[in-house]
């Protein structure tokens, strides 16, 4: 499916269910066209990694997901040779003494006895389908393999000695995230269109709940949204993103309430605030200072 | 240009935006946003595809391709106002783009009250004019290593700072070496064992192994450069230069009554320019303290993307802090319940008769792994045997 206007995009996104800025749609209108990567950056749950996933269904494409964790390396995000089945051929070839030394190595060094990993099936993709290649939390991954991801997303092909080079036909669309837990290289950063995800807003949110929450109450949903915002003007130490806000609205729903009050909300913290000290300095009286102020 | 003005009007609007957007790229260059050829290139390919005449896409467009960290949009944000304030552009209202208020703030990057080195070293000079007059002039080098820097005559300091640059040379060598061979279990790599048993005709002989991913552990200095530090200060900036050019990882942050990450500065070749460099950018040198305020917005502002479980916090202060101690503790628990190590430097403990009594430390003390003295060369030799230890658990 191809999206000819940053509008057709956005409405496109919104059918999938994700409520996308104008902004947000120009960027991934620009990064189609352009091809080049996007970098997400945001606070947690403002819905970074859904993009990826929302884009892959929109396009029909094929969801390619890379985590980066520390110490990743080139052998789990690039290739990797299938060391047993090489091993085995080994044995099997020595046993019936039927090849040469150079024919067993031509022949365990071949494709079939490549690991394909997310990068490599990005760019060996079928050109006939697109690919959508989520590299998620990069900020977590090593320096090395930060350069190792510049050169690869600057020509998006790869050398493996044994076999040669191989080239993408079809450049994926890449979509990095970050949460800032370090600053990424700048040579990366320069190599990507940057759009930082903020906190939506009350009518953003709103939209977002009730497209995502079947069910919930007009009012409920609304009080939920205004709450939330309100939330996130205090100083947590976590402040809560729109998944939690989700998570809460259904708690809500499925514990029946249809309004808010302080002790339903006290019971349901959890799903707001997930750390102790933030639930600890959230005393009753804060909660209804909020409530009040919603209110108003 | 695709665009929704198709007429003559509106082809030659578009030509004077491309043709005012290398003026504005140069503004941004000049407040050091990263732009670059590449994506100046990318800049006009893009506008291509989008209506120009519609600013928040504009917006959008540029901001996609020139800004890079979060910190700089704020920025941006201001010198897009500046810059693109035309009378004919119309704004269709979008409630998921800021407002356009024409009547902007100039950004806080844009003018600095320069303070500059040579005020600072007047009023360290003058220090050490009144602490000469205690000490004798000569002193060898194992005197010089034990003297208090607040004792220190005009004519030991750059004996000093020699003394210190090759220190913190030294340790800085010593630590990254430390990290490299600091392997234990060491696994068998598959890969390369059979790659080298081709050789044998894929018989294995050699084990060829792999030894454990090495982690960096990070550290994050924050330096108090208040008035009641001035002494101590220009020694410890000049042992941070040298420590943070040796090895990779380190943060420098100064603080008095507000924030100031000078790691950038301190890449310099030149320590002199980098001190030079420093006392322009850091407004509030030698000003009061509030160690706790400024704990607080360094939480909640840079360590999200300083601090791991394996990053060393080392504080440089004395303690005197004006401000809070309720928001002080708050920070330092914080802080303590982040990092790998809460490191407290403090000048005064290398006094005999001191005694942490000033309501900071006392806050402070019971979040801190170790509590150091910095007072002379020698101090600043056991801290580094002390992070030599630390890294190499």
């Amino acid at each position: 499916m191809e999206c000819d206007s940053i509008e057709a995009l956005q409405e496109a996104m919104r059918a999938h269910d994700y409520i996308c800025d104008r902004a947000l749609a120009t960027v991934v209108f620009l990064a189609m066209k352009l091809q080049k990567p996007i970098l997400l950056e945001g606070e947690a749950g403002v819905g970074k990694t859904e993009v990826a996933k929302v884009l892959a269904a929109m396009l029909g494409a094929k969801l390619i997901r890379l985590q980066c964790y520390e110490g990743l390396d080139v052998n789990t995000a690039l290739y990797e040779w299938n060391f047993p089945r090489q091993m085995l051929h080994i044995k099997i070839a020595e046993a019936a003494a039927s090849m040469t030394a150079e024919q067993i190595e031509h022949e365990i060094f071949s494709t079939e006895y490549l690991i394909k990993r997310p990068l490599l099936e990005a760019i060996q993709h079928d050109r006939t389908q697109a690919a959508v290649l989520l590299i998620d939390e990069v900020d977590r991954s090593d320096e090395e393999f930060e350069a190792f991801l510049l050169e690869v997303l600057s020509d998006f092909q790869i050398s493996i000695p044994e076999i040669g080079t191989i080239k993408a036909e079809r450049h994926p669309l890449v979509i990095l995230t970050s949460n800032r837990t370090r600053e990424i290289h700048d040579a990366l950063k320069r190599r990507c269109l940057f759009h930082w995800i903020d906190y939506p807003t009350f009518e953003k949110e709103y939209a977002i709940v009730r497209t995502k929450v079947a069910g919930i109450d007009v009012h409920l949903a609304s009080q939920v949204c205004q709450f939330v915002e309100a939330m996130r003007q205090q100083d947590f130490y976590k402040r809560p993103g729109v998944a939690e806000t989700l998570d809460w609205a259904r708690a809500l729903l499925y514990l029946g309430r249809e309004r808010l009050e302080i002790p339903t909300i006290a019971e349901t913290l959890g799903c707001i605030l997930k750390y102790k000290e933030d639930i600890d300095k959230t005393s009753e009286d804060v909660l209804e200072a909020i409530l009040n102020t919603i209110r108003a | 240009m695709q665009t929704t003005c198709s007429d003559e009007v509106g082809e030659h609007a578009a030509a004077v935006v491309g043709q005012k957007l290398l003026e504005f790229c140069h503004l941004l260059r000049a407040n050091g946003l990263g732009v670059t050829a590449s994506r100046i290139i990318d800049t006009y390919r893009a506008l291509r595809i989008i209506d120009v005449f519609r600013r928040d896409d504009f917006y959008t467009v540029l901001e996609a391709n020139f800004v890079s960290h979060a910190r700089d949009r704020e920025l941006f944000r201001q010198l897009f106002l500046r810059f693109w304030s035309g009378p004919t552009w119309v704004m269709p209202p979008d409630p998921c783009v800021p407002a356009w208020e024409d009547d902007c703030i100039p950004p806080t990057g844009f003018q600095q009250p320069k303070m500059h080195v040579e005020a600072w070293e007047v009023q360290f000079n003058e220090a050490a004019a009144e602490a000469l007059q205690a000490v004798a002039l000569y002193s060898p080098q194992e005197v010089l290593t034990h003297k208090d820097f607040g004792k220190m005559a005009p004519q030991e300091l750059l004996r000093v700072q020699r003394l210190i640059m090759a220190m913190a040379h030294q340790m800085a060598t010593r630590l990254s070496r430390r990290k490299k061979g600091g392997g234990k279990a060491r696994m068998i790599d598959p890969g390369r064992t059979l790659r080298r048993s081709l050789q044998y005709g894929g018989e294995v002989l050699d084990l060829v192994r792999r030894g454990p991913k090495l982690s960096k552990t990070k550290m994050v200095v924050l330096c108090d450069v208040s008035g009641s530090m001035d002494v101590y200060t220009k020694f410890l900036i000049q042992f941070l230069y040298g420590l943070q050019n040796g090895l990779r990882g380190v943060e420098t942050i100064v603080f008095s009554t507000r924030l100031t990450r000078i790691t950038p500065l301190l890449r310099r070749r030149n320590i002199d320019a980098a001190l030079q460099r420093i006392a322009d950018t850091v407004q509030d040198w030698s000003g009061g303290t509030k160690i706790g305020a400024c704990l607080q917005e360094f939480n909640s502002t840079m360590a999200a993307t300083m601090v791991t479980s394996k990053t060393l916090i080392i504080i440089i202060s004395d303690g005197w802090d004006t401000g809070d101690t309720v928001v002080l503790d708050a920070a330092m628990a914080r802080l303590r319940r982040m990092a790998l190590r809460v490191i407290w430097l403090n000048p005064l403990l290398g006094s005999p008769n001191y005694q942490p009594l000033c309501k900071g430390i006392q806050t402070a003390l019971p979040y801190v792994h170790d509590f150091l003295p910095v007072h002379n060369v020698e101090s600043l030799r056991q801290f580094g045997q002390l992070i030599a230890r630390t890294l190499s658990i």
